[in-house]
């Protein structure tokens, strides 16, 4: 019950599943090992498990739960865009899949439905407030339901068996959350626009961001800024008015929810992952219109790129309307579809390479070996 | 239970008794009480009074939560009055409980005048009606299974769930009821049953209606589905609807053509008599040539039904 309406929330045990997911594996690391340096004396990485975020956290969970522990990394994906094809609800849903799976096919497993709050029919400011009161608020329940044993697992640790082997102790971590800006910033109970501070690492300011001032700016402070929405959310539970949040969002450009994924051990805790974890779901952005933004660029780059001189493809007109080309075609191969998103990055990420291959590239270019290998990722 | 609620009684501090000229409440019956401001020395007859001089004198201070050290001038007289062990009088056993809720906070006690911190007060849910205040905002509620059972003072691992900030994030959504308020979707009873989808025919059958078109058929076209699948059984013979209801008890007068095709339908009635009357287009059908799926769901609203079961079976498994 969020502002005087009742939602349904659908969901399953987030722990109950990582732990099901890690006894049906085939092929389980339940450790991660640093790859180590490569001939050019650059850090070599292939996935999560040998990232620096898991690396740490497998560090602090093995001295607090000892040796005979792992760090079970859960990844969560949310996306409010991505909705429920069943058409009988509006639902958005929630994914989970864990990283110590090391299966050759990528899991990832529904683990909740969030209910969509539209938007206001009541063209007020009281309205409007409200229902984004309403929207944070049911978004941050629901994960609370869905997160509630997974926290006290991530704290206390699960004792799990096995075959031929002694009992290790899972210790549950959120290591990545996979989603837009725009759900970064509802989850993480953050102001999604016409704020001071939009960056969810550090402290820069909006007029100084992207400038060499704006460079050095701070971490920030997360215990600082839970504590803020912790008391700024009973505050508000209180008394709802906006006024009272002026503090709140001046200092740290936050609102009065407090996010429940801090709830988990290691987000404000220890490494105060909780701004690290985010991933930035590259297919969801590219098709609601990174091209386009992106593309209003291109003049002005491939100008300084190429030096003054036309790109392989000619002047910047040619480039640019073999760009345009070649995202028509990527558009095709970029079908939504409700798979998990499992592919995501591998494809988005050939697909930016590939645009800026096409107009950078002094070799002549294998066009249909390349789309080929595009279309089977 | 019972033992903890006994160590309640004795170790609970007296209920405390509302302060002065106060009715139901402090919010409510506020008469002759006065509000200072958090900033400076003004008092004000009304809250909202205040508020507004706050607002509008000190638009640049936090108005969220109140400095460290204030406490409303109400408040003060009463937690000198209400609290008559805090300065001093303790026993062991109480000290010992505020220890329990406090944890690793500190364990002087309160001085006159200045607010309670976390963990000093134990509140019983009768001061307070609103959520537990966390951080500094007042009381920390310690739950009624908090104390020990038996023997008192225990520790409890709950000292460092006090005072971190995940610990009073996760007591903050707790405290919400919508973590007590869940429930299964679908009994875990439903899944002990085993599943009419039991042959790889069936089961592709299953497969398609749940997953075609990516939502899977609506319930209109896994009857429509359905329907194809048994007329393709029959080798392409007509079946009157047969649902095994009756409308509103007439029923249809059957011509003997349509009963003989209809009885098709119906393989595992009537034993031979069933035989005698069966026949395909060539009048040569029998039961045994009844196809798999017509065996197991004679009717289209019995696939429709056998799909519904198989979906909740599947969620009793999921938790």
């Amino acid at each position: 019950m969020v502002e005087g309406v009742s939602y349904k929330f659908y969901s399953r045990d987030l722990l109950i599943v990582a732990l099901d997911l890690l006894q049906s594996a085939r092929h389980v690391q339940l450790w991660g090992e640093e790859l180590g340096v490569g001939p050019d004396g650059t850090r070599l990485r292939s996935d999560m498990m040998d990232s620096d975020l898991f690396l740490s956290e497998e560090v602090v969970v093995c001295r607090r739960h000892g040796s005979h522990s792992f760090v079970l990394a859960v990844q969560l994906f949310i996306d409010e865009a991505v909705v429920s094809w069943s058409g009988a609800h509006y639902i958005y849903p929630i994914r989970a899949r864990v990283l110590n799976v090391r299966d050759r096919a990528v899991q990832w497993v529904t683990v909740g439905y969030v209910p969509h709050v539209g938007k206001p029919v009541a063209r007020t400011a009281a309205a409007r407030r409200r229902t984004s009161d309403t929207r944070n608020g049911v978004l941050q329940r629901c994960l609370a339901v869905l997160l509630r044993p997974f926290v006290g697992a991530s704290q206390d640790g699960v004792a799990v068996e096995f075959p031929g082997q002694r009992v290790l102790t899972a210790v549950p971590r959120l290591v990545a959350l996979v989603t837009d800006q725009l759900a970064e910033r509802s989850l993480f109970c953050l102001m999604g626009n016409a704020c001071e501070f939009f960056c969810s690492h550090c402290v820069v300011r909006r007029d100084v961001a992207g400038g060499p001032s704006g460079v050095g700016a701070a971490a920030c402070d997360v215990t600082a800024v839970l504590d803020a929405q912790l008391q700024g959310a009973i505050a508000r539970d209180a008394d709802p008015r906006p006024s009272l949040r002026n503090q709140l969002r001046v200092a740290h450009s936050a609102l009065a929810f407090v996010p429940a994924i801090g709830a988990v051990w290691g987000m404000v805790t220890d490494n105060k992952r909780l701004y690290d974890i985010i991933s930035f779901d590259l297919l969801h952005v590219w098709k609601l219109g990174v091209v386009r933004t992106v593309s209003q660029r291109f003049p002005s780059f491939l100008r300084v790129a190429c030096a003054g001189q036309d790109a392989r493809l000619g002047p910047v007109p040619s480039s640019l309307e073999a760009l345009n080309l070649r995202a028509w075609e990527m558009g095709h191969l970029c079908v939504p579809s409700p798979t998990p998103p499992g592919y995501v990055l591998a494809l988005s990420s050939f697909t930016l390479f590939f645009l800026f291959s096409v107009v950078l590239s002094r070799t002549p270019s294998e066009h249909p070996r390349c789309c080929s290998e595009g279309g089977r990722r | 239970m019972d033992g903890g609620a006994e160590a309640d009684d004795a170790t609970s501090p007296p209920p405390p008794r509302p302060p002065h000229n106060m009715g139901a409440g402090v919010e409510a019956g506020d008469a002759g009480v006065r509000w200072r401001c958090w900033f400076c020395l003004r008092e004000f007859a009304a809250k909202a009074t205040r508020n507004h001089h706050m607002s509008a004198r000190h638009p640049g201070c936090n108005r969220l939560v109140s400095p460290q050290g204030f406490i409303e001038l109400h408040a003060q007289s009463s937690t000198t009055e209400h609290r008559p062990g805090a300065v001093g009088g303790e026993s062991s056993v109480a000290r010992g409980v505020l220890g329990v809720s406090a944890g690793a906070a500190s364990m002087t006690p309160p001085t006159p005048g200045m607010p309670p911190g976390p963990g000093h007060g134990v509140d019983d849910g009768t001061t307070s009606p609103t959520r537990p205040a966390l951080g500094g905002l007042g009381f920390v509620r310690v739950p009624m299974d908090g104390y020990a059972r038996g023997t008192l003072p225990v520790r409890r691992p709950r000292t460092v769930f006090q005072t971190s900030t995940a610990a009073r994030i996760r007591a903050y959504y707790e405290a919400m009821p919508e973590a007590s308020r869940t429930k299964r979707l679908v009994p875990p009873s439903v899944g002990d049953r085993p599943s009419r989808f039991n042959t790889p025919l069936l089961r592709q059958t299953l497969n398609f209606s749940l997953s075609a078109g990516g939502a899977g058929l609506s319930e209109a076209d896994q009857r429509w589905y359905a329907s194809v699948l048994l007329l393709v059984e029959r080798r392409g013979v007509a079946c009157p609807p047969h649902d095994g209801r009756r409308d509103g008890g007439h029923r249809r007068k059957r011509t003997r053509a349509t009963a003989l095709v209809g009885s098709a339908c119906r393989p595992s009635e009537g034993g031979g008599g069933d035989d005698e009357g069966s026949t395909d287009d060539e009048g040569q059908a029998s039961e045994h040539e009844v196809g798999e799926l017509a065996r197991t769901f004679p009717t289209k609203s019995a696939f429709v039904a056998a799909v519904r079961d198989e979906q909740r079976r599947v969620l009793s498994k999921l938790c």
